[in-house]
């Protein structure tokens, strides 16, 4: 009886423990391939910027190497990983008279899941904290040479954070305003029946 | 237009203009571009990537060719660097490292410090549509490079110099057809001055490193 109590008893926990670690299941992400290379380019960069030097011993060409995978992690996560994981685009754009303005914008509807959101947001802001941290320690210890490409590291992450956030504040701010539309337009209906 | 596809058919909020394709603004390219799949999107980057180049090695002078080279990408200058600093770097009697960090750090900083003196000289001209047209002007500089550091022992120095001397001619040419339509009339000299002798460093390196 007491075993079967138990049993019952260690049921909900479990569920609950399950849930929580699905949020980061890629193979359950509606683009799972997407959020793999989202990852794939930002691991790239960071072994190739820590351990390249045990396997190729020409410097050129270590970071030759690391400036691709850095220039990789941007474009992928800018251009593609953005739009299919979490519906949000940023560029620059030119007004007819040559002024150059910059755009921040979100998709109506889109098949997002909470599980594409949290891996995108989660390992872009855990990569831009981490390459911070890279550039602190070697700003420190002045090796200069890895500074620069730590700091290049550090400088397109954040570029990318930056982007994303503004986007999605104009998200909010969009959400919010279809809600206030609605809301008025309920309150006119209502006002004329 | 179909009800199917993921993102529907209102497709985002903003504005969208809907023009000539060849004279689209970013805007209406991406507007067009919302759903194209992934390899779409990288060709049509590579495109404009060529398309770049194409308009360095044959400059043209009119204006309003150059209006479509506003569409500014950093890839082009950044390949173009790495694949100079590897040249220079692989058949050099100095470190290549310190070769790499040094083409990087003069061909990156040198085109920022040109632009901030085109923008303090009253010139209007977006800070990295200027750092691009810069960085592809490298190209023919990039191309000498490769010819004299694969051919080496074919050639004596004088024809070594000839060859760089061509290519900072042609980079120089290119990258004045763009620039010095966005500058001052009055301080043309003094921003352009600056152009010239970023080349004439760059190719400094070919010829003696």
């Amino acid at each position: 009886m007491n075993s079967k109590n138990e049993g019952i008893e260690m049921k909900p926990i479990l569920k609950q423990d399950r849930e929580e670690i699905s949020k980061y299941d890629i193979t359950k992400a509606a683009h799972p391939g997407i959020c793999f290379f989202h990852i794939f380019f930002k691991f790239c960069a960071f072994f190739s910027y820590l351990f390249l030097g045990l396997i190729i011993s020409s410097t050129l060409f270590q970071y030759i190497l690391i400036m691709i995978f850095h220039s990789f992690d941007f474009y992928t996560v800018k251009n593609i990983t953005g739009k299919f994981l979490v519906g949000l685009r940023w560029y620059s754009d030119f007004t007819p008279k040559g002024d150059e303005i910059w755009r921040f914008e979100c998709f109506d509807k889109c098949k997002r899941s909470k599980i594409d959101s949290s891996v995108f947001w989660t390992f872009q802001f855990g990569a831009s904290c981490a390459w911070a941290f890279f550039v602190f320690t070697n700003v420190l210890s002045f090796e200069f040479v890895d500074i620069i490409f730590a700091g290049i590291g550090a400088s397109l992450s954040w570029i990318n954070l930056w982007g994303f956030y503004k986007c999605s504040k104009d998200q909010q701010r969009k959400m919010k305003g279809v809600q206030s539309y609605l809301t008025k337009k309920g309150l006119q209906m209502a006002v004329q029946s | 237009m179909t009800d199917n596809h993921p993102f529907g058919s209102g497709m985002f909020q903003g504005q969208a203009k809907f023009v000539d394709y060849a004279h689209m603004n970013q805007q209406e390219v991406q507007v067009n571009t919302l759903d194209e799949p992934v390899l779409d999107t990288l060709l049509r980057d590579i495109n404009m990537i060529l398309y770049k180049l194409s308009y360095v090695i044959i400059p043209r002078m009119k204006e309003t060719q150059g209006r479509k080279l506003r569409n500014w990408d950093l890839w082009g200058p950044l390949l173009l660097s790495l694949l100079l600093a590897m040249t220079l770097g692989i058949n050099s009697n100095q470190s290549s490292d310190t070769i790499f960090g040094t083409i990087f750090i003069i061909m990156w900083g040198g085109s920022a410090v040109i632009t901030v003196n085109a923008k303090l000289l009253g010139g209007q001209v977006s800070f990295f549509q200027s750092v691009c047209v810069l960085g592809y002007c490298v190209f023919p500089i990039n191309v000498a490079a490769v010819v004299i550091t694969f051919l080496q022992s074919y050639f004596g120095f004088f024809l070594r110099l000839i060859i760089v001397g061509v290519a900072f001619l042609w980079s120089t040419f290119s990258s004045l057809s763009f620039m010095s339509s966005m500058m001052n009339e009055e301080k043309k000299v003094i921003s352009v001055y600056p152009i010239f002798l970023f080349y004439m460093f760059l190719s400094w390196f070919c010829i003696f490193i």
